[in-house]
């Protein structure tokens, strides 16, 4: 508690100081009517790895965890006059998967995720994108022992991510991401680099 | 902008981690005099059950406490408890008893439930202190625990000292009911709830009966499980998510762990454990499931034929909460025969001839309410009452036969220790 009492502390003070800072500088007016506004679609596939410690239990199960693996994910983003943005992000992810062997049986568990997040973003450096967004996980448990059973559980989550972005053209752009997704009830998380490709497809003043 | 913007979300990853709390139970093993003492004899315990007087130690545990002997079978072998309840924070200490020398050593750890603090406890029992009689069988003039209790691993150096004032309340068809098998998890106890290593650990707590969660898995095997779905308040992190229900039995052994390792266990196993391994009297299966309660039905008589050969006084009874179960209670053919446990209308259970109606303590004390259910022979359980207020007032003021909580020991000290 002391922890977060501190640094919520540290970040009141400064918003205090940015208003500050804000207020001391000279107004300087932007024509919102003349800043372009559009919708920018994000299709992205890279790699995955599980970051949180897996351990299989009952240790009496033999088996080993793969934890790295494929991502793809889709982001639709609003990019508005003012400098947060907003938007969807959506894809799937292999969190992790391990086969067992008990005595004469073998088996394997594969769990999986699908991100349903709202995400903010903000420009913080010249195409370097920072990224946080809420929401859920759709998990989703393969298990191949004593038959198949497949089950379902929506979880609370959220996401982090920073990206930079290197424009084709006016629509097309190549982004390079690193983002990590936490899944806060079953303590779920992975690390993500991906190749993005930005679409901006919808444009206006 | 950007340096706020970037320190905010530094911050909100700093401050997003959870503070977990944990309760690391203290090591009894280390108290040299005590390992080599010898066993102590029965004749020796029940006389030293009675409510005592702290004369040293009352700024932690307040003014008296309830001392009560407990026991369970383990691989054939009777493992004896003395508990200790206070009347202050839901404070117990609980011990294990052996001679040396004329004296009684009682050697154990002490906790307290409104939050996690714990410790070793050390106590004794001199000649002169009743230890004499006591060994001989014989309840003494005058009985006085002397020793110290320390916090978390650290050798016990503070006083506490007991002296005896009078005897246990003793009315004996009060039921100290411990929900969830004894005790939740998440109160941090050393076991993990409807867990059977927690059916042996509740009488411990001052528990004479128990309500667990009944489940079924889906190849149709009655388990204890108190949530809808798998989670990590309950279980071991295991990749298995969503309800219970989706997976077999077999599944459900072989890959998940309570929190504390145990096995999910079956419904047979959890009965097993109360009939052969412990003393407890009443046993309330909550209905989790709104199937047909007929295999459970099924497996109530046949542990209460169980216990009846064991010349066992044990009551078993299915929960009705809510209208899906009370329906398929009435759809058996001999439903007034299925010793239930109501807890909707009074109508309701007349109509169910159930043996226990069950209200919510918001509902207060409703003394008229339990005299008119005693009236037709029926017995009223209050659930769940955990606030230690409640407990004196309903135990003060109500007229109820039993009471379901997950602080039994706090029951425990306001029913023995009520005058």
């Amino acid at each position: 508690m002391r922890v977060n009492k501190f640094f919520i502390t540290l970040l009141l003070s400064l918003l205090l100081l940015q208003v500050a800072h804000a207020q001391s500088r000279r107004p300087h007016r932007i024509d919102s009517s003349n800043v372009p506004k559009s919708f920018v679609l994000q299709l992205g596939a890279g790699w995955s790895m599980y970051s949180n410690p897996v351990r299989i239990k009952p240790p009496e199960l033999n088996g080993s965890v793969q934890r790295f693996s494929g991502i793809g994910s889709l982001r639709l983003m609003w990019y508005p006059s003012y400098r947060l943005r907003m938007g969807f992000e959506t894809g799937y992810t292999h969190f992790y998967s391990y086969k067992v062997k008990t005595g004469d049986s073998i088996g394997s568990l594969h769990l999986t995720a699908v991100p349903l997040l709202f995400v903010f973003s903000m420009q913080v450096v010249r195409r370097v994108n920072v990224y946080a967004g809420f929401g859920a996980f759709l998990e989703t448990t393969r298990l191949r022992y004593d038959g198949f059973v497949k089950s379902k559980a929506f979880v609370l989550g959220t996401n982090v991510a920073v990206s930079y972005t290197y424009p084709l053209n006016n629509r097309l752009s190549l982004m390079a991401e690193a983002e990590w997704l936490n899944a806060y009830d079953t303590r779920d998380a992975a690390f993500n680099l991906q190749a993005r490709l930005a679409w901006r497809f919808l444009r206006w003043r | 902008m950007r340096t706020t913007v970037i320190i905010l979300l530094l911050c909100i990853v700093v401050t997003g981690c959870r503070k977990t709390y944990e309760v690391i139970m203290p090591d009894t093993s280390r108290w040299e005099l005590f390992n080599n003492a010898s066993p102590l004899p029965n004749v020796a315990r029940q006389p030293m059950e009675g409510v005592y007087a702290i004369t040293e130690g009352q700024g932690s545990f307040g003014e008296q406490g309830a001392v009560k002997w407990s026991h369970v079978i383990i691989n054939g072998d009777t493992l004896y408890h003395l508990s200790v309840f206070f009347g202050k924070d839901i404070a117990y200490l609980i011990c294990e008893g052996k001679q040396l020398n004329g004296n009684i050593l009682l050697n154990g750890y002490w906790r307290k439930m409104v939050s996690t603090a714990t410790g070793l406890v050390q106590l004794t029992i001199d000649p002169t202190g009743g230890a004499t009689a006591l060994l001989g069988g014989q309840t003494p003039a005058s009985l006085t625990i002397k020793g110290f209790f320390g916090n978390g691993q650290a050798v016990p150096a503070t006083p506490l000292s007991l002296t005896y004032n009078r005897k246990l309340n003793s009315s004996p068809s009060f039921v100290i009911a411990a929900h969830r098998s004894g005790g939740r998890t998440s109160d941090l106890l050393p076991v993990s709830e409807n867990s059977v290593a927690m059916i042996l650990k509740t009488p411990e707590f001052g528990s004479t009966g128990i309500e667990v969660d009944v489940r079924f898995t889906s190849d149709g095997v009655p388990i204890l499980y108190h949530d809808n779905t798998l989670n990590l308040r309950e279980v071991q992190k295991c990749g298995l998510v969503g309800p219970i229900e989706n997976y077999t039995y077999q599944q459900l052994s072989t890959f998940v762990r309570l929190v504390h390792g145990e096995k999910i266990p079956t419904l047979r196993e959890a009965l097993d454990a109360v009939v052969y391994q412990t003393e407890l009297s009443f046993v309330w299966l909550d209905t989790k499931y709104t199937s047909s309660i007929a295999p459970v039905h099924k497996i109530q008589q046949e542990y209460m034929q169980k216990a009846a050969a064991l010349g066992r006084k044990l009551d078993i009874v299915i929960g009705i909460p809510g209208e899906d179960q009370y329906n398929q209670l009435l759809a058996l053919p001999d439903y007034t025969n299925v010793p239930s446990l109501c807890e909707l209308e009074t109508e309701k259970a007349d109509k169910l001839q159930s043996k226990i109606w069950a209200p919510r303590f918001t509902e207060g004390t409703q003394n008229d309410a339990v005299a008119a259910e005693h009236g037709k022979g029926r017995r009223v359980f209050v659930w769940t009452v955990d606030e230690p207020a409640f407990i004196t007032n309903f135990i003060r003021d109500g007229h109820f036969d039993g009471m379901l909580s997950n602080f039994p020991s706090c029951v425990a000290f306001n029913y023995y220790a009520r005058q």
